[in-house]
């Protein structure tokens, strides 16, 4: 992923900087940068969060949607579970490099990565509540993450972004009811209620994980990498940690490297230290957004505002 | 039920096929009741037969479209079959190192389920890319500038996909070794299922659907690195770190096999 | 000074790698070839049935280097309305940059896709009655799909896929199969035989550099090819059929000539 090209001598100040504990933005090995979150600005969309990683608005930037479909069962799929999909785009504006094909590799990368995150039992959503009626219908979550902006650390404002947005999904409630046909069969129907006040929360949504990913520079290795610190990675992998402090997911990412055991199992260690400090601040902070998005106060003077006022 | 694609460059069949729907079978019941069900131990990987050369040398001279390297790699029901090119004249001319790039596909029989369409998935792209994390570290690439190294891999028969994909690494790790590409060493990979507590070596398809958690290490025991990690699924944190440690020991069993029939080839 | 036996080696390399046309020449001149066959000589086949267990039917077969792998997967699908009781056969030859420099990833090249066709219309419907396919008329039938995967290619691919493709339907054990309520229900236990109503046996015959008359050509000597000639016989050595590729001239009495050899050919390998 350098896409930066730094000089010898910048590549050793950064290089030996980690090793010693000293990072160029004053940080400890592993502090994350200030994270602003803000949830629910797109309306059509059953939940959504932008999470932007970074100082002063320089910074990882990415925007997920969720927006929740009924699917028809077909043979074969699981009987009684829903689902959840993932996909994950780098915008080309984000970065010159992912101009034309250029971001192909990576956003393959993110989508399975989430994908392992957010697919399956691992990401602690009650799959089952998403079931309308078994062999018959289930809600598919589609999690779509855009990423606007790349500064270093993309995997992890993705995560939150994308945990900020399940949480703050609601879906439709569904009622389902048994009725006869002309054999005088029972069969199940449902009905999407189409009140918007009338919805649900995601089962277990408050179970889902984070992720931390860790690059190891020199002989240490850091949290939430800069662009720069990035360009000299050596090695990097993500590990997703539930708020039950199981670790959900472990991923390894493009890198020049491998790392050694022992250093590995240390990171598996510092990834449940960092992971409990991100899951409180990620409490505080999603608080604090939704808090905003209800109110109101957070809206922008956009067209749609000017618009309600006349 | 995946509607295949028209392609005129194809022959082609019905619109829409599905499977059959098997009769109650073994579907359902537990793989691991009474032991395993081939009778191997639970820290036990299936026989692994490796064979360096098959489609590159040959009974007499290579031909010119030959390949750099190959290796055909068997364990157990898993056979997959590599194929490397290189280093030949990168799509790069100025790049300070050379490129290593994967493809990975499965036959369309490989499975024991639905036939895989001739489009090439999306699990396709993203294995590839694991197995180009996995063993680029292992290559001097930075002996290479403005090459590239290709490797194309096919998986002939799948059994259990994380075993499948550590069959590649081996696979693509002793084709470059054929192919006489500079490394620092070769990348033994090795899967396990978790089974209750208790972590399975090797799983098989039908062990693998029944494990809530998967992990994958790709391990280069003599540069001591661990070139690839891959979790799927939840496990708690002394679990995974018992699983790093054992799939990291197997992995240097696996090494040994795979430097032995490395040896032999040059015999 | 004399040249020592890798030198000669060596030298003998370059020259193949330089001029392999010329090289090629100079064996064909002298009746033999640069492998050491004679000019009407195959190279020894090896076919495994039953290679892969996640296909109902399969074979590996290797002629000298080439390598080829069938596998047939059984699907079910709804028949075409024209043709309710019939299944169907899909035959697909692959030839990935995995097996040979020469083809690129993606969508299958031209040789692919004339060996998929020629071998579709020579085996659907006369080697596999497409009826026995039938499950329920006009409702379900199986679909047979053939992939022929190419591991290693060293010339004459279509042979080694007819023949990979004829013991894979000998091998192939289609579950019994019953349509109720709309669904296709299959028990493993009880398997049937497809009854083929013929057993194909090719040979090629290959010529090379417009002048030499060879069979069972491998990738170098294809490379020199300016016409083929593919000969299919069936199980009674009736001529199957008869396919000249390319713009070279092969004289009648040649044609002649490869129909016997092939037919000899097959009497050898007790088919």
């Amino acid at each position: 992923m350098a896409s930066l090209i730094l000089s010898p001598a910048e590549q050793d100040y950064i290089t030996r900087g980690v090793e010693k504990g000293l990072r160029a933005d004053g940080r400890g090995g592993l502090d994350r940068r200030e994270v602003s979150l803000q949830t629910n600005m797109i309306s059509q969309a059953n939940g959504s969060a932008r999470c932007r990683t970074g100082h002063l608005g320089v910074g990882t930037d990415v925007l997920v949607g969720v927006k929740a479909e009924v699917r028809t069962w077909t043979a074969g799929e699981p009987e009684d579970r829903g689902a959840v999909e993932c996909s994950v785009e780098c915008s080309p504006s984000a970065a010159q490099k992912f101009e034309g094909r250029g971001a192909d590799d990576l956003n393959v990368e993110l989508t399975q990565l989430l994908d392992r995150i957010l697919g399956g039992p691992q990401s602690g959503i009650d799959l089952g509540a998403l079931c309308i009626i078994p062999r018959q219908a289930y809600w598919v979550l589609h999690v779509d993450a855009l990423v606007l902006d790349v500064k270093g650390s993309i995997a992890d404002t993705l995560v939150w972004a994308a945990r900020a947005a399940l949480l703050s999904t609601r879906l439709p409630r569904v009622v389902v009811e048994s009725v006869a046909d002309e054999d005088g069969n029972m069969q199940s129907e449902f009905d999407v209620v189409d009140d918007p006040e009338d919805q649900v929360p995601l089962q277990g949504a408050e179970d889902l994980p984070l992720a931390v990913t860790f690059s190891q520079i020199g002989k240490r290795y850091v949290v939430d990498a800069s662009e720069q610190e990035d360009a000299v990675t050596q090695a990097r992998v993500t590990v997703a940690v539930s708020p039950q402090m199981d670790i959900c997911a472990i991923q390894k990412g493009a890198a020049l490297r491998g790392f050694p055991p022992s250093l590995l199992t240390e990171i598996l260690h510092s990834a449940r230290t960092v992971a409990r400090e991100e899951l409180l601040r990620f409490k505080d902070l999603f608080a604090a957004a939704s808090a905003k998005s209800a109110s109101g106060a957070d809206e922008p003077s956009t067209a749609s505002t000017f618009i309600g006022t006349f | 039920m995946a509607t295949n694609i028209m392609d005129r460059r194809r022959i082609n069949g019905p619109a829409r096929s599905v499977e059959p729907l098997y009769g109650p079978g073994a579907a359902g019941a537990d793989p691991f009741a009474g032991g395993r069900a081939d009778g191997r131990g639970l820290d036990q990987v299936r026989a692994i037969y490796m064979k360096t050369g098959p489609l590159s040398g040959g009974q007499h001279e290579p031909s010119e479209s030959a390949a750099s390297g190959s290796a055909y790699y068997e364990q157990g029901r898993v056979r997959v079959s590599c194929a490397v090119y290189g280093p030949r004249q990168g799509r790069r001319s100025n790049a300070r190192m050379g490129v290593f790039d994967c493809e990975f596909r499965y036959a369309p029989f490989a499975c024991s389920w639905k036939r895989r369409s001739h489009v090439r998935g999306a699990d396709e792209k993203e294995i590839s890319l694991m197995l180009e994390h996995a063993v680029a570290p292992a290559i001097r690439l930075e002996a290479y500038p403005k090459a590239c190294i290709d490797a194309f891999v096919t998986v002939i028969e799948s059994d259990g996909k994380a075993a499948t994909i550590a069959a590649a690494i081996n696979c693509i790790s002793a084709a470059l070794a054929d192919a006489g590409i500079e490394m620092y060493d070769s990348v033994a990979a090795c899967s396990m299922g978790l089974r209750g507590a208790q972590w399975v070596a090797d799983c098989c398809q039908a062990e693998e659907d029944a494990a809530p958690c998967s992990m994958l290490i790709a391990h280069m025991p003599s540069a001591d690195e661990v070139t690839y990690i891959l979790q799927h699924g939840k496990a708690t944190p002394e679990q995974t770190d018992q699983a790093v440690q054992t799939c990291t020991n197997m992995c240097t069993r696996v090494y040994a096999v795979i430097c032995r029939c490395l040896q032999a080839s040059l015999e | 000074m004399a040249a020592t036996a890798g030198q000669v080696a060596f030298a003998m390399e370059a020259f193949r790698r330089i001029h392999p046309v010329e090289f090629q020449r100079r064996f064909l001149s002298q009746e033999t070839r640069h492998d050491g066959r004679a000019f009407g000589q195959f190279r020894a086949t090896q076919v495994v049935k039953g290679t892969i267990s996640s296909a109902q039917g399969s074979s590996t077969v290797r002629i000298g280097d080439t390598t080829v792998v069938c596998g047939i997967k059984a699907e079910v699908c709804e028949p075409d309305v024209r043709r309710p009781d019939e299944g169907y056969l899909v035959t697909n030859v692959d030839l990935s940059p995995m097996c040979s420099a020469r083809f690129r990833a993606g969508p299958p090249g031209e040789s692919a896709q004339v060996a998929s066709e020629h071998i579709f219309r020579l085996f659907s419907g006369h080697v596999v009655d497409l009826r026995e396919l039938c499950i329920e008329s006009g409702q379900a039938a199986w679909v047979l799909s053939a992939d022929i995967v190419c591991v290693r290619h060293d010339g004459n691919v279509l042979d080694a896929a007819i023949i990979a493709l004829m013991a894979a339907l000998e091998d192939l054990a289609l579950p019994r199969a019953t349509l109720d309520a709309g669904a296709v229900t299959a028990d493993r236990s009880a398997t049937t035989r497809l009854t083929l109503r013929r057993r194909l046996a090719p040979a090629t015959f290959t010529l090379v550099d417009d002048a030499y008359l060879v069979a069972d050509a491998d990738d170098a000597e294809e490379q020199l090819a300016t016409a083929s000639l593919l000969v299919v016989l069936d199980g009674d050595g009736r001529l199957a059929n008869v396919w000249k590729r390319g713009a070279g001239a092969i004289g009648r009495a040649d044609i002649a000539r490869c129909i016997e050899a092939a037919a000899a050919r097959i009497s050898a390998t007790g088919e």
